[in-house]
């Protein structure tokens, strides 16, 4: 337990750089060491140091006083349960702002700026929507596995290259395009084959999140694109992707197959 | 040593009858069809066109399925500040073949290209005004900028601007890399002192022809020339005067080995005639400046300097005002694709160089021949220039929908603003192509 009372001692104002090195580096005298600590001319006589130190009257740092627990756990339970239920009133009517309201007239007094009514009021109005993404999540998400050996940049270029040729070639959106394929092209569900105990494989259809399905799609079109002729990776991806619009990719052939195995294997579905 | 090989001739000691037998008939091997199999296991790759991203893009005549842009005016020397125009059909012809649109301009989004006239635009019109009247010596203009403002573009419109007139002849270099690159085939031509590139000559050639076509047969020559014929029949070419104009001047058909001299005989013509100005209009100029040593090399296999090839030499002596037309101008562009060099920017008295700079580093007879001509920086767009161009990509639809829906038009236009990084043309566009 905590002690309500420290001793510390408090040394005499004649060695003021002793009394810096022993208040910052407790432990750093050497014990066996020859050599006297400070710099003066004058030995310490270690003896009448610690006579001067006893006599002095200690003084009395007072500890925080931490807060009553309550002895029965029932009630202290309770205590927490009101807590978090604030915290929860309290999220759920006002939010929650990585920045406070308060700091924002600070910032203006700091940089000496008076923003105008119109400018508080379109400061207002756009709190509320929400902080645009920097990317589409879907285009992120085919940059990412385009990537080799995290050359980011080089993916991204290949991925607005071939983006650039579907708009030219189909004058659409591209983004709305390759979210057209992955709805058309995606499958439900993935056949995988798990062994049972008595020596035979079961071939189970196992339902896909989103993003599993969004991921087998984009295998399938880069394993479409490889097969291509162009050198650069960017026009055959581009083709693939435009072909696949128009529904002559490899990948419904794909999805179709899996689809049927999956019909057959139905009675191995596992429903939680 | 002595092989039994080196006795093939010499009749054999023994008489069997194997050896008088007739050799077998080799193996005929199948015939492969298609493309080999590399690595083995690799498919054979049969579907797509077999192109590079930029020649599939320029090449597949992707414009044509753009919508044609209403409203937009052809460019004319009228045209007012901050208008989006579009070039005529006279004008796109003479630009294509001057080889002025490159590839990575974008603009096989529209169906006609367009472009923006800017306070440049209008510059670039009075310095033509000025030029049509007054020697070359007194108008010889560097455009300079950062990578993507427009030099090139601006270059095209100057063009547009230059026969628009209707009375002027084009001399375009549109890639003067090529002059230094070592791609070209080259031979040393004793009889005009200097090292001639022939094929790039005849690509040169056609085009002076082709786009002055109409001009040049106006012009008569003043002095009769003679080549030897490129066909069996014609051993000899002439081009006299009172019965040939500088058309059939340009249209003789010479051996490639005296390509050069009918070039010096057209260059000859032009500078004494004083009725039609004459433009030289030189882009990628820093090429010349960046790499005065060329990558071609002599009979000691060391560089060739670029004064010493007859097209570069020619430049830089225009460039100088050494030679001159007695109407007209040069115009030379700049790119960022070269390496910086101080000789460019010394010849134009932009910077000093220190005196201690290596020969590889500085050139000082390139940029000695650069004295008094005259640099001009290219401003970026304005607001009023981005918000313009914006708008008429909305209309061209070439927005994603997302962006439009989320956005008003005025905040697009702010966020292209800052996104062009203060109004940099070609990052604009990218911003708008590329940020999915």
């Amino acid at each position: 337990m905590f002690k309500s009372v420290l001793r510390v001692p408090v040394i005499s104002s004649a060695r003021p750089a002793i009394q810096k090195r022993a208040a910052l580096f407790p432990t750093s005298v050497r014990l066996n060491s020859n050599k006297s600590i400070n710099n003066d001319d004058e030995p310490i006589d270690l003896a009448k140091e610690v006579e001067k130190i006893e006599s002095q009257q200690p003084v009395e740092i007072e500890t925080p006083k931490q807060a009553t627990k309550p002895e029965d756990p029932d009630e202290l339970a309770q205590q927490w349960l009101s807590a978090i239920k604030d915290i929860r009133k309290q999220i759920t009517t006002e939010g929650v702002s990585p920045v406070e309201k308060e700091s924002k007239s600070k910032w203006f007094e700091k940089f000496g700026f008076e923003p105008t009514p119109e400018q508080i009021a379109k400061m207002e109005s756009l709190e509320e929507r929400p902080i645009p993404l920097k990317h589409d999540p879907v285009v992120e998400h085919f940059t990412n596995m385009i990537m080799k050996d995290g050359k980011k940049a080089r993916a991204q270029r290949v991925m607005n290259n071939a983006l650039y040729i579907v708009k030219l070639q189909l004058r659409k959106d591209p983004v709305e395009v390759l979210k057209e394929i992955l709805d058309k092209m995606s499958p439900l569900m993935a056949i995988r084959t798990q062994k049972s105990r008595a020596a035979k494989s079961v071939v189970m259809p196992v339902p896909l999140t989103e993003r599993q399905r969004h991921r087998t799609t984009f295998l399938w079109i880069l394993e479409g694109a490889e097969k291509r002729r162009s050198p650069d990776f960017e026009v055959r991806l581009g083709e693939e992707l435009i072909a696949a619009y128009e529904g002559k990719s490899s990948g419904y052939d794909k999805r179709l197959q899996i689809h049927k195995t999956a019909m057959l294997q139905r009675a191995y579905v596992k429903l939680r | 040593m002595l092989r039994s090989v080196h006795f093939t001739s010499v009749r054999g000691f023994h008489s069997a009858a194997v050896l008088s037998a007739k050799a077998a008939a080799p193996v005929k091997k199948k015939a492969v069809h298609g493309y080999k199999k590399v690595g083995g296991g690799q498919s054979k790759k049969t579907s797509g066109v077999g192109k590079f991203f930029h020649e599939y893009v320029s090449e597949q005549k992707l414009d044509l399925k753009a919508d044609e842009l209403n409203g937009v005016d052809i460019l004319k020397k009228s045209t007012k500040e901050n208008t989006v125009v579009k070039y005529s059909q006279l004008h796109m012809k003479k630009l294509i073949i001057a080889g002025n649109f490159k590839h990575n301009q974008y603009r096989e989004l529209f169906k006609t290209p367009i472009t923006l006239v800017t306070k440049d635009t209008l510059k670039m019109s009075k310095f033509v005004e000025n030029s049509i009247e007054s020697s070359s010596k007194d108008n010889r203009i560097c455009i300079l900028g950062e990578n993507g403002i427009g030099k090139s573009t601006l270059l095209g419109q100057t063009q547009a601007l230059i026969s628009d007139q209707g009375n002027s002849i084009i001399l375009p270099i549109p890639y003067a890399t090529q002059l230094v690159n070592g791609r070209n085939d080259y031979y040393f031509d004793k009889n005009l002192n200097t090292y001639i590139q022939p094929m790039y000559l005849k690509s040169f050639l056609h085009k002076i022809r082709t786009i002055n076509q109409e001009i040049l047969k106006k012009i008569p020559i003043q002095s009769e020339y003679s080549f030897e014929g490129n066909t069996r029949y014609k051993s000899i070419l002439k081009a006299t005067p009172k019965r040939d104009t500088l058309f059939e001047l340009t249209n003789l058909r010479v051996t490639p080995r005296q390509r050069g001299k009918q070039l010096e005989a057209i260059i000859n013509e032009l500078s004494k005639q004083s009725e039609i100005p004459v433009f030289l209009t030189v882009d990628n100029f820093s090429a010349i400046t960046s790499n005065p040593r060329t990558e071609y090399r002599d009979v000691n296999n060391s560089k060739i300097h670029v004064s010493k090839f007859q097209l570069s030499s020619l430049i830089l002596d225009f460039a100088q005002g050494s030679k001159n037309f007695q109407k007209g101008g040069v115009i030379l562009v700049t790119s960022t694709d070269d390496k910086p060099s101080p000789t460019l920017y010394a010849g134009l008295g932009l910077a000093t160089v220190d005196p201690y700079t290596k020969n590889t580093v500085y050139d000082h007879e390139v940029a000695s021949k650069l004295k008094g001509v005259e640099s001009f920086d290219m401003s970026r767009f304005s607001k009023e220039n981005v918000s313009s161009i914006v708008k008429k990509f909305i209309d061209a639809k070439i927005f994603n929908n997302n962006e439009l829906k989320s956005n008003s038009v005025d905040s697009i236009i702010n966020q292209k603003y800052i996104l062009s990084g203060n109004g940099n043309p070609g990052e604009l566009i990218k911003s708008i192509l590329f940020l999915h």
